[in-house]
């Protein structure tokens, strides 16, 4: 499954975007069980935080920086670093 | 007080037109001691009247070490008057803190953020490889930047000056922040971000580079700056990064999902606005245009939702009352949202 992260917002208003392939990424696919976009809490914007647009196959979910934790937080990290 | 019986408007008669010229000096002497005293009097009963201060006028600063952890605000590192701790992000945002403060009292006479002598509190060091500064509502954070695009987030002065004014913006009624009501409140903390580094430069309107984050940027990265106010979408190019994407006037506005409706994107709009009734007035950026816009804001009129269109009528409307609706600095305020698309009513 595709996994995708768009990273907007913070001083710099900077754009960074990375994606991976679940299957070329066990650690990725481990994480998707556990994280529920339906279930982020209601992106509430707050001055030069990070707002995060993550796609995971065809659902997709904003969240801002305070409200990342966990796993979805894992899956985010793990997809900024490791994807392209 | 021999003369004190003898009211005011005789003894000006008499220092004008007393035929003996000593007679007229003692007069215009006694005139203005009486004034100097009145004022005294006038002086001390402001002060009794006035309600009772909750802090003193000047910085009360804190700056806490994050240690790279995310757990605000982490150790203090440095209180108000303390000794240099020879961490050079800790010492430099001590500094910063100091001349933020004292550009908003001296300009504005507001003590501090909250116009109340509210404590000045700061975690350097927060995160790793951390490419962000930002005020989360009761105090500024800054990461130490990655080394790879970012060198650095506490050596310049307008990054401190941008954060503290996200604080000014939210203590005088806040601009919700999505959209062009967020887009204004961005450009609100660019504005007094410039300001105050050109209020410790002591520079004029022509004599200031007008841009933001102007030496942030690490060794190989194609750019001067973050965003430039006198010309948007000039202040970088860069393989990696792409091109500074700020439209310089509402014909080229950005509509987008990210960054909370393009709030760093569509700044660029009223910050020219801004940059061009600044260089129009002349002098120093910060004593009438700023002026303006430090009224407008702190007013407590501008509603949360405002968008360019009120806001810059407002920016007119406070111009008028500060210097005559047919002033030159009126004019050149109209001018300036009129030249970046936006009509004032």
């Amino acid at each position: 499954m595709r996994v995708a992260v768009t990273r907007s917002g913070g001083f710099a208003g900077l754009v960074r975007r990375a994606e991976v392939d679940s299957a070329d990424h066990p650690a990725v696919a481990g994480l998707i069980d556990s994280v529920s976009l339906d279930e982020v809490p209601r992106h509430r914007p707050q001055p030069d935080r990070y707002v995060y647009d993550i796609q995971i196959g065809d659902r997709s979910a904003q969240v801002g920086e305070a409200d990342l934790h966990g796993p979805l937080r894992e899956l985010v990290d793990h997809v900024m670093t490791h994807g392209s | 007080m021999r003369c004190a019986i003898v009211p005011p408007h005789v003894l000006r008669h008499v220092a004008e037109q007393h035929s003996d010229e000593q007679v007229r000096e003692l007069v215009q002497r006694t005139l203005s001691l009486d004034h100097t005293q009145r004022g005294t009097r006038a002086a001390a009963q402001l002060i009794a009247e006035a309600p009772k201060a909750t802090a003193p006028a000047a910085a009360n600063r804190t700056i806490h070490d994050a240690g790279h952890k995310e757990t605000l605000p982490g150790p203090t590192v440095r209180s108000e008057g303390g000794a240099a701790t020879g961490d050079q992000a800790a010492d430099q945002i001590y500094d910063w803190l100091g001349v933020t403060y004292d550009f908003y009292n001296a300009a504005y006479g507001r003590n501090s953020i909250d116009g109340a002598g509210l404590p000045l509190v700061a975690s350097v060091h927060y995160s790793v490889d951390y490419d962000n500064a930002f005020w989360d509502g009761s105090q500024m954070v800054y990461g130490d930047g990655d080394q790879q695009i970012f060198a650095t987030f506490t050596a310049p002065l307008d990054v401190t000056g941008h954060e503290l004014t996200h604080g000014v913006t939210q203590y005088s009624g806040g601009l919700e922040y999505q959209g062009q009501s967020g887009a204004l409140n961005e450009s609100l903390s660019d504005v007094f971000g410039s300001l105050v580094k050109q209020y410790h430069l002591g520079q004029t309107a022509d004599q200031a580079d007008w841009l933001i984050g102007q030496g942030m940027f690490a060794t190989g990265v194609h750019g001067t700056a973050l965003r430039s106010m006198k010309a948007p979408g000039t202040a970088y190019d860069d393989p990696n990064l792409g091109k500074d994407p700020q439209p310089a006037d509402m014909a080229h506005y950005v509509d987008t999902d990210s960054d909370n409706g393009g709030v760093h994107i569509n700044s660029g709009i009223p910050n020219r606005a801004f940059y061009l009734t600044a260089t129009a007035i002349g002098g120093h950026a910060w004593e009438k245009a700023g002026r303006i816009w430090y009224d407008t804001i702190t007013g407590k009129k501008v509603p949360t939702t405002a968008d360019f269109a009120k806001f810059a009528s407002m920016t007119y409307a406070t111009a008028g009352k500060l210097f005559g609706v047919k002033s030159t600095e009126s004019d050149a305020v109209r001018e300036a949202w009129s030249t970046v698309g936006v009509k004032v009513a």
